[in-house]
């Protein structure tokens, strides 16, 4: 247990550190998207040309520029949860309560959340992308950060089922006389 | 489970409480308890040789089988 305690500190930082980035990242977000609304012009479409798609002729509303903030900022706040109960798996093991009751669980929310994120964030850029920003770069630009949080899950879900096994073993080992 | 522990029956006929066997096997009240309500999963050997020694009975008069 001694051994893991610094990569499980690290670990903890590390979520402490993205869920607090998700958090800053989503009110900025949310800030961005009453002021673009509010504004007349189409300054919330060419704010997200810039910063989420590659520049095109084409101009949808201010009104799906909106929509597609409203998508991304609920993904970040699924995925702060998500982060959330990490953490608090991390905290569970620091204090050396390894596999308790509904650990396996809460693994397996943690990883179905990483998967489905990622695979709802990509297909949010990919759809926007394609059909209202014109921008076929969606395909390939955000696959990278789709893709780690899929693996990431992808991992997470194995340890859930390795941990589940784990339960199985060490309640038959305390119900041994 | 089709395997029942009649511990009690055998502590009653020799006159022992489950606090001087939990001592005299080396095992907690709270495993003995486990034990008697039939809600342990397996017996070591050791525990199962350590429970006849004490209570001076043999393996069968403390487990038996019955048909569900």
């Amino acid at each position: 247990m001694n051994t893991i305690r610094p990569h499980l500190r690290s670990i903890s930082i590390v979520l402490s550190l993205a869920q607090l980035y998700f958090v800053f990242k989503s009110a900025s977000l949310v800030i961005l998207a009453i002021l673009g609304t509010s504004s007349g012009d189409e300054v919330l479409v060419d704010i997200l040309k810039n910063d989420f798609f590659t520049k095109s002729n084409d101009t949808p509303s201010n009104y799906l520029a909106a929509v597609f903030l409203l998508l991304i900022i609920g993904l970040n706040i699924f995925l702060i949860f998500r982060l959330w109960l990490a953490s608090k798996i991390i905290r569970k093991y620091q204090v050396g309560k390894l596999l308790t009751l509904g650990h396996s669980k809460d693994l397996e929310k943690v990883g179905k959340g990483f998967d489905y994120y990622s695979f709802l964030w990509y297909a949010t850029h990919l759809i926007f992308g394609t059909f209202f920003f014109n921008d076929l770069t969606a395909f390939y630009k955000t696959l990278p950060y789709a893709l780690i949080f899929f693996l990431l899950g992808k991992v997470i879900l194995i340890l859930s089922s390795i941990s589940a096994k784990a339960e199985i073993l060490k309640e038959e080992n305390d119900l041994t006389v | 489970m089709p395997i029942i522990i009649n511990l009690d029956q055998v502590l009653a006929d020799r006159n022992k409480k489950s606090k001087e066997l939990a001592e005299m096997v080396g095992i907690t009240e709270a495993n003995l308890s486990i034990l008697k309500s039939g809600r342990a999963k397996a017996v070591r050997f050791s525990t199962l040789e350590a429970i006849c020694k004490a209570l001076d009975c043999q393996p069968g008069d403390i487990l038996a089988y019955t048909e569900e």
